[in-house]
């Protein structure tokens, strides 16, 4: 594409719906929300469905008017611009296609009523429809291709216009598994040769994980915490991000000795050791240790004393839930060297302290 | 019966609830087509057996005299003109104005919306009576015009709610969200992708209003005051009473005489009035029963 990328930022963007149960009440489909995207970037935003991604990303379209903030594309600000006149494109959760009219004639509608010349329409929705490897199916209409193909139509017909910026909202979620993860790939490679930048909306982490430069997590409309995969991953803020991000035993301390810098002294399953505490916790307030299973290991020279109380294989690895002090905990061995244990047979386990981390205990029961 | 379905064999029990299906069927079907049947020989039979129940498999003493004596009348021919007529003018006024009021009321960000749909359905429960009706009519001047009998039920309450769900159900939002960031507006779309898309919804409007139009006659009756605007049905009417009660003669073999000729005529009538429509059914058949769906799902 020849148009340079720019970027997105959003500022303080509150987006209110009347709530359905009591007259008064307002629900806050974001709840003052400040992201940005950086040219060419792909940002994820991830989260349970409900939290308000698809209305982050249609204000962002221009399809909501946002209650207050501000959008900037580019160095545009564009929350008063009409969604045809923000130059950005979008794929949708159902593909969208016009069903009365060819794979051609659907990458070519918007170019249409920009009222561009034949022959260039021609040539630049061929040239699209090879970049997304759907070109012998140009004569068809959608009922006539499959999901995966379908899927590179909304595509192409999404970039066609050359936007600024990519909206995707949940484009992947009509897949069937496999399908899916191979469209990812495709669609990661597509957004890096065109260099688009892009917000994409997902409830699925392992999704966000591999396709995003940056991922962002929300909940309840507003935004929970915002970086790269492996620093949600490993540093995650609170419990609702641990546990949406990968796997996670949140196991009370017995009691936490000093919290300072970010760091902690704490007493985890009778022993005393210091970890990584979040900048969330507060001292004197409830706190929970986020263990992840890959960090337990069967050692025989574990300090842990632990009971195997079931096992499941998987093929990578094998996952144990373990009896350590009393508290059930979920552990993969991805070594295979431990394949011979039983359930009900003592073992050790040792923890990467390293990889521990003290955070906030979260009271709310959503995840 | 015998041929096995995708080649595998039918069970007795298979069996027996085929031919059971076939029996059920042929008896529903005769009791449909017979009675159209019976109208068809029953025209061109001798009506002293009609009358006299010898008619039921074929026509006995054959004459076409019913027919001549209908197509004697010229106002009948002005009564197809005016109906065609009416029929043509009127469905397209209505199939314009249900669609495009169906699809409006379908759209969530249309203002008012609940308000509007609730007056509609007001209607549908509510309604002024005949007689606040003609007033109206005449006093905005429609009355001895063809329409008041077009503008009044310009818009079927029923038929807006059908089309209303068609939409509702059809269009997803995302479609018009996709043309509206390639930059069509809603006229735009309306034209070239929701009519597009509507086929058979129009086609269900053309035939429910089309029928309508074709059998209707009271409105004609009390809004109508010159012959030469009558439409087929009254003019039809009219033909029968002249032809069953014709006080005049007191002669009892002539009453008698007029009295088989306006049984004959009665058959006649009906052939005559319903055979467009009779014609013109089987083509648009699956659209009248895609309909009767979509009103069936949702009211
Ligand atoms: N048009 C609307 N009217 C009222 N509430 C809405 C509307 N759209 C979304 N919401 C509410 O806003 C919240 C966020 O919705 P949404 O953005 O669709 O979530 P997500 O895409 O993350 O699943 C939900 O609680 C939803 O009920
Ligand atoms: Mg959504």
């Amino acid at each position: 594409m020849n148009n340079e990328a720019v970027g997105v930022e959003i500022r303080d963007l509150v987006k209110t719906f009347p709530a359905f149960d009591d007259k008064k009440g307002e629900v806050y489909a974001a709840n003052h929300v400040t992201l940005s995207v950086q040219p060419g970037e792909l940002v994820t935003l991830l989260g349970p469905s409900g939290c308000g991604k698809t209305t982050l990303l249609r204000m962002v379209a221009g399809f909501l008017m946002p209650t207050s903030g501000e959008i900037f594309i580019g160095n545009r600000e564009v929350s008063k611009i009409p969604p045809n006149k923000r130059n950005v494109g979008m794929m949708f959760q159902s593909y969208a296609l016009f069903p009365h009219m060819t794979v051609y004639d659907n990458v070519a509608y918007g170019l249409k009523l920009k009222h561009m010349g034949k022959t260039e329409i021609r040539e630049r929705v061929k040239g699209i429809l090879q970049l997304m490897q759907i070109e012998n199916y140009a004569s068809r209409f959608p009922n006539e291709i499959s999901g995966g193909q379908q899927q590179r139509v909304a595509l192409a017909r999404a970039v066609i216009t050359e936007p600024n910026v990519l909206l995707f909202d949940e484009p992947l979620s009509n897949l069937d598994a496999k399908l899916r993860e191979y469209m990812r790939e495709e669609l990661r490679k597509i957004q890096k040769r065109v260099g688009i930048t892009s917000l994409y909306v997902t409830h699925d982490q392992s999704e966000a994980m591999a396709i995003s430069d940056k991922v962002i997590i929300m909940r309840s409309g507003k935004i929970e915490q915002a970086g790269t995969a492996m620093e949600i991953y490993a540093r995650p803020k609170n419990q609702f991000v641990a546990g949406f991000i990968g796997k996670a035993n949140f196991v009370r301390p017995d009691s936490v000795l000093s919290l300072s810098g970010g760091k902690a002294e704490v007493e985890l399953l009778g022993r005393r050791m210091t970890i990584d505490a979040s900048e969330e916790c507060r001292n004197g307030e409830p706190c929970v240790v986020m263990i992840r299973p890959e960090d337990i290991k069967i050692s025989p020279e574990g300090k842990f004393k632990a009971r195997i109380i079931s096992k499941a294989y998987f093929g990578q690895y094998i996952r144990h839930f373990l009896d350590i002090a009393g508290q059930e905990i979920e552990q993969m061995d991805f070594t295979q060297s431990n394949a011979a244990l039983q359930v009900g047979d003592e073992i050790a386990v040792n923890l990467v302290t390293d990889s521990l981390r003290l955070l906030p205990l979260d009271d709310t029961e959503e995840t | 019966m015998k041929r096995p379905r995708n080649g595998i064999a039918l069970s007795r029990a298979d069996k027996a609830f085929d031919v059971l299906d076939y029996i059920l069927l042929t008896i529903a079907f005769l009791l449909v087509a017979y009675p159209l049947y019976f109208v068809v020989i029953a025209s061109v039979s001798d009506p002293i057996a009609v009358y006299e129940g010898r008619v039921i498999i074929w026509p006995i003493k054959p004459t076409l005299e019913g027919y001549a004596r209908i197509f004697s009348y010229e106002s009948l021919f002005i009564g197809y003109k005016n109906t065609l007529l009416y029929t043509l003018i009127g469905t397209a006024i209505n199939v314009v104005m249900t669609i495009t009021a169906g699809y409006a009321l379908s759209r969530k960000e249309l203002v008012g919306r609940n308000v509007m749909m609730m007056g509609v359905m007001f209607t549908m429960i509510f309604s002024g009576g005949m007689i606040p009706n003609y007033l109206l009519v005449r006093s905005l001047g429609l009355y001895n015009t063809m329409w008041a009998l077009i503008l009044p039920g310009a818009v079927s309450t029923w038929n807006l709610i059908v089309c209303r769900t068609f939409f509702q159900q059809t269009i997803p939002d995302e479609l018009r969200e996709a043309a509206e960031l390639d930059g069509c507006g809603d006229t735009g779309f309306f034209l070239r992708v929701v009519l597009p898309l509507s086929s058979s919804i129009i086609a269900v409007m053309v035939l429910f209003y089309a029928v309508s139009h074709w059998n209707s006659y009271y409105n004609a009756l009390i809004y109508l005051s010159s012959t030469s605007k009558y439409p087929l049905q009254l003019v039809l009417r009219n033909i029968l009473i002249v032809n069953t009660l014709d006080d005049m003669v007191n002669d009892v073999a002539t009453q008698a005489a007029q009295q088989r000729m306006g049984d004959l005529i009665k058959y006649g009538m009906i052939i005559v009035s319903s055979l467009p429509l009779l014609v013109l059914y089987p083509f648009l058949q699956k659209y009248f029963v895609q309909g009767v769906m979509i009103g069936a799902i949702k009211g």
